[in-house]
């Protein structure tokens, strides 16, 4: 019976699947596969596989008939030194697990001791406080000074506020005693009259050049800095012609 | 089982071999983890080899092999075979070299490590090297199957369980990887024993 070609290389694995030295070509016939070798030799393509299974085969008992690969000592030694160095690793992480726990409740009961000692030292014996209390008598000459300065400042103002209105205020009065009309009183020497101290009042003020008609509108707006800030601006009623 | 790991190793038998090993690892015997790294590190290194096709990964690949076969060691059952065990191992650890390899941008002055694809005529004396090159062309899943069936000798079972695969899927990967590995071999004229037409 012919063997057909889906056949061929099912049987050709059946005979490489044989652990005992697979017979030859020419002893496929003694096998009971001589069918194997008929077929070939009428199917080229079957032909050239069965030349490639034969190679196959005689390669792989020439595979098997080679030395076996020997033992390194070089490479056994390199495999238990890695071993070794993995064994210590090991055994030095297992003995760092074992002390872990202790190590960590060491730690915790030392921080516990510490925050426990800082505490009593932080509520020791009460020693006496370096810093005086601040008793009610001696609160005053604390504010003192503040109020001392205030009043200071208050009269230095007033100081600057007289000299600097100093020569306006004496200008101004002698425009106003060049003015005054003969045989009237002169307020500009009344108002020299007036004691240092005492501050010309606001009547006094608003007195000075009362019958100055010509220069009244004029005086009012030159010397007006000395009524204060309260008056109005004044418009003159009627401003005198330059030949009047 | 620790008493199983007093006293030397037995003198015969694999299998007691095998769990005795396992126990005096277990019970921390560094004389055992140096037999354990002895008796199984060729085969390891073989397929490492074979499956990365670089020597200094291979050894890397091989130490980490080891190292996560002590770390897991605790929890192996010693009724199981230790080898396909510790192949399994290192075909997962060669599958994320891999993938961790292809991720990384290829030197310039690596590129004459690289496989030659063009086909040239087969040297009939380098049949192993041959098919070398074919199976560093391979998928590594099959790449993985091939080397662990043909060339650790384990079993569909066993290369199931060390690849985390059912059985069909293996087999499947393994008469596929074939397929191509025939067809590979073929195109370079690998061709020797099967009588040629005019033969």
């Amino acid at each position: 019976m012919a063997t057909p070609c889906r056949d061929f290389d099912r049987r050709w694995n059946r005979l490489l699947d044989r652990r005992d030295p697979p017979p030859a070509g020419p002893d496929l016939h003694a096998d009971g596969d001589a069918d194997l070798a008929a077929h070939a030799a009428h199917c080229p393509r079957c032909r050239a596989r069965a030349a490639g299974y034969d190679a196959l085969r005689l390669a792989l008992d020439e595979r098997a008939r080679a030395a076996p690969e020997p033992a390194a000592p070089a490479l056994t030694a390199r495999i238990l030194d890695a071993w070794r160095a993995e064994a210590a690793a090991a055994e030095a992480a297992a003995i760092a697990s074992r002390t872990r726990p202790i190590l960590r409740a060491a730690a915790l009961a030392a921080a516990l001791a510490l925050a426990i000692g800082l505490g009593l030292l932080s509520r020791g014996p009460r020693r006496p406080d370096p810093a005086p209390a601040v008793t009610a008598a001696a609160r005053p000459t604390a504010v003192r000074p503040l109020a001392e300065s205030l009043a200071d400042a208050t009269a230095a103002t007033l100081d600057l506020a007289r000299e600097t209105s100093a020569p306006a205020a004496r200008l101004g009065r002698l425009v106003l005693a060049s003015a005054a009309p003969a045989g009237e009183p002169d307020p500009a020497a009344e108002a020299l009259a007036l004691p240092i101290s005492m501050a010309p009042s606001a009547e006094v003020l608003e007195s000075v050049g009362d019958g100055l008609r010509p220069l009244s509108g004029s005086a009012r707006r030159a010397f007006g800095f000395l009524l204060g800030p309260a008056t109005a601006p004044t418009r003159p009623a009627a401003m005198p012609s330059p030949g009047a | 089982m620790n008493d199983r790991a007093e006293g030397p190793p037995p003198a015969t038998g694999d299998v007691e071999a095998e769990r005795w090993l396992v126990a005096a690892v277990r019970a921390g015997r560094a004389d055992a983890q140096e037999r354990l790294i002895e008796r199984y590190q060729g085969p390891v290194l073989a397929l490492c080899l074979r499956m990365l096709g670089h020597r200094q990964d291979a050894e890397d690949v091989v130490q980490e092999t080891f190292l996560r076969a002590f770390r897991s060691l605790a929890g192996f059952d010693p009724m199981r075979p230790l080898r396909p065990w510790l192949l399994g191992i290192a075909a997962n650890r060669c599958r994320t070299a891999l993938a961790r390899r292809a991720r990384r941008p290829v030197p310039a002055d690596s590129l004459g490590d690289r496989p030659d694809p063009r086909p040239a005529l087969a040297d009939p004396d380098d049949l192993a090297g041959e098919l070398d090159r074919a199976l560093a062309r391979l998928r590594p899943e099959y790449r993985a199957v091939v080397v662990l069936y043909h060339e650790q000798n384990l079993s569909y079972e066993d290369i199931g369980v060390a690849l985390g695969r059912p059985v069909g899927t293996v087999k499947t990967w393994l008469h596929r990887a074939r397929a191509e590995l025939a067809v590979d071999l073929s195109r370079r004229g690998v061709q020797c024993g099967w009588p040629g037409p005019g033969r």
